[in-house]
C-alpha cells in the first residue's frame, strides 16, 4: 500500500516537474518575444502609434484595444508588411493616411512584434510564433480587403 | 585672517554689483538674430524672409506679406512621413494650443512631397490634427521654390532620398521668425526640451 502511494506521489511529482518545465519554457519565450518586439515597436512604430500604443489624434490609429487588429490579428500582420491604403475603420472611427510597409522584417522579428503589440496596453492575444506570420503572409490578398 | 574674509566678501559684492548692473543695462533676456547678414555704412542688415508664393490647405495663396508683422514659426514635412514628422507634428500641436488664437501667431507647415500632398490631402490633415487655418497653414508650391526656401533661407535642408523611408528627408527643425521676418531661433522639433524653449521665446516675441 505504501509503495503505491510513493509511485503515484512521484509520478505527480514527475508530471508536475514536466508541465511546470513546458510552461516555464512557454513563459521564458513570451518574455524574449515580447522584450525584443519592443525594441522593434519603439524604432520603428512609435513615432505614429505612440508609446502606449493609442495613436494620435484622428491621424494615426490606436492598436491598443483596436478593434481592427484584436478581432483578425493576421489581418494586421499583412498589414504591417505589405502597408496599407485606402484608409480603415478602427473603433468606429475613420483613419486615412497610408500605413508604410515594413516588409524589411524577417518572419521571426514579425513575429516579435505581433507578440508584443499583442499583449501590450491591455491587448491579450497571446503568443504568435513565425508559423503563424508566415502562414498570415501566404494568404494576405484574400485577407486585405478594405474594411468598413 | 578676519581681514582677508572680509576682502573676500568685498571682491564678491563687486562681481554681484556688476552682474546686476550689467543685467540692468542689458535689460530683459532678448532672442539673438540668426542666420546671414551684411554690413553697410555700419549698420548689421539681416536677411529677412524672401518673396514667395505657396498655397494653403484652404486653396488660398500664401505670400511673403502673409507673414510679415506675424510672429512665425516654420517647419518642413511631408504627410506620408514615418519618422520623425508625427513627432515634430505632435510637438508643434502643444505650441499650437498655446497660441492659437492670437492675431499676430502663425505656424506655416511646408510640405516637401509635392506629388501626393495635395491640397485637398493637406485640408484632411488639418483637419484630423484638429488646427485652424488662421494659426496654422500646411502649403504646398513647386517643389524647387520649397526646396528652395528651404535651404536658401531656413537653414533647413530638404530633398529626395530613396534609401531614407518615404523616399524624402529633411531636417527636424522649428524655425522661429519675428514680425520682420529674421530668423530669431531654430529648435530641435524632435525633443521636448527644445519645444519647451520655443514655447518660451515665443512668449517673448508675442509680447515685443
Amino acid at each position: 500500500m505504501i509503495k503505491w502511494i510513493i509511485a503515484l506521489a512521484a509520478l505527480l511529482f514527475a508530471i508536475w516537474t514536466i508541465a511546470g518545465c513546458g510552461s516555464d519554457e512557454k513563459n521564458r519565450k513570451m518574455r524574449q518575444y515580447t522584450s525584443y518586439g519592443k525594441y522593434i515597436y519603439q524604432r520603428q512604430c512609435v513615432n505614429c502609434h505612440q508609446t502606449q500604443g493609442d495613436g494620435y489624434e484622428a491621424l494615426y490609429p490606436p492598436i491598443a484595444g483596436a478593434d481592427y487588429f484584436l478581432e483578425d490579428p493576421d489581418r494586421t500582420i499583412c498589414l504591417i508588411y505589405n502597408g496599407h491604403e485606402g484608409g480603415l475603420t478602427v473603433n468606429g472611427k475613420d483613419y486615412d493616411l497610408p500605413m508604410p510597409d515594413f516588409d524589411h522584417l524577417k518572419p521571426d522579428e514579425m513575429a516579435k512584434l505581433m507578440t508584443y503589440i499583442g499583449n501590450a496596453w491591455g491587448n491579450n492575444i497571446g503568443f504568435i510564433d513565425e508559423k503563424r506570420v508566415t502562414a498570415a503572409l501566404d494568404s494576405c490578398s484574400s485577407i486585405e480587403e478594405p474594411h468598413n | 585672517m578676519a581681514g582677508k574674509a572680509r576682502k573676500s566678501i568685498a571682491i564678491a559684492g563687486l562681481v554681484c554689483l556688476f552682474f546686476s548692473v550689467n543685467s540692468c543695462k542689458f535689460g530683459k533676456h532678448q532672442l539673438p538674430i540668426l542666420g546671414p547678414f551684411v554690413v553697410e555704412n555700419g549698420d548689421t542688415i539681416y536677411r529677412s524672409l524672401p518673396e514667395f508664393q505657396f498655397v494653403n490647405q484652404d486653396s488660398q495663396e500664401v505670400k511673403r506679406s502673409d507673414l510679415i508683422g506675424k510672429v512665425v514659426v516654420a517647419d518642413f514635412f511631408f504627410i506620408s512621413c514615418p519618422t520623425i514628422c508625427p513627432t515634430m507634428t505632435k510637438n508643434l500641436k502643444k505650441v499650437y494650443d498655446r497660441y492659437a488664437g492670437k492675431e499676430d501667431f502663425f505656424i506655416i507647415s511646408h510640405s516637401i512631397d509635392t506629388k501626393y500632398d495635395t491640397v485637398p490631402r493637406l485640408k484632411a490633415y488639418a483637419e484630423r490634427l484638429n488646427v485652424a487655418t488662421d494659426s496654422w497653414n500646411f502649403v504646398t508650391g513647386e517643389r524647387d521654390s520649397i526646396f528652395g526656401i528651404a535651404q536658401n533661407f531656413y537653414m533647413s535642408t530638404a530633398s529626395e532620398d530613396s534609401d531614407e523611408p518615404g523616399g524624402l528627408v529633411h531636417s527636424g527643425h522649428f524655425i522661429l521668425l519675428d514680425r520682420k521676418g529674421r530668423i530669431r531661433g531654430l529648435y530641435d522639433g524632435t525633443d521636448d526640451a527644445s519645444v519647451g524653449r520655443l514655447i518660451a521665446d515665443l512668449k517673448l516675441l508675442l509680447h515685443d
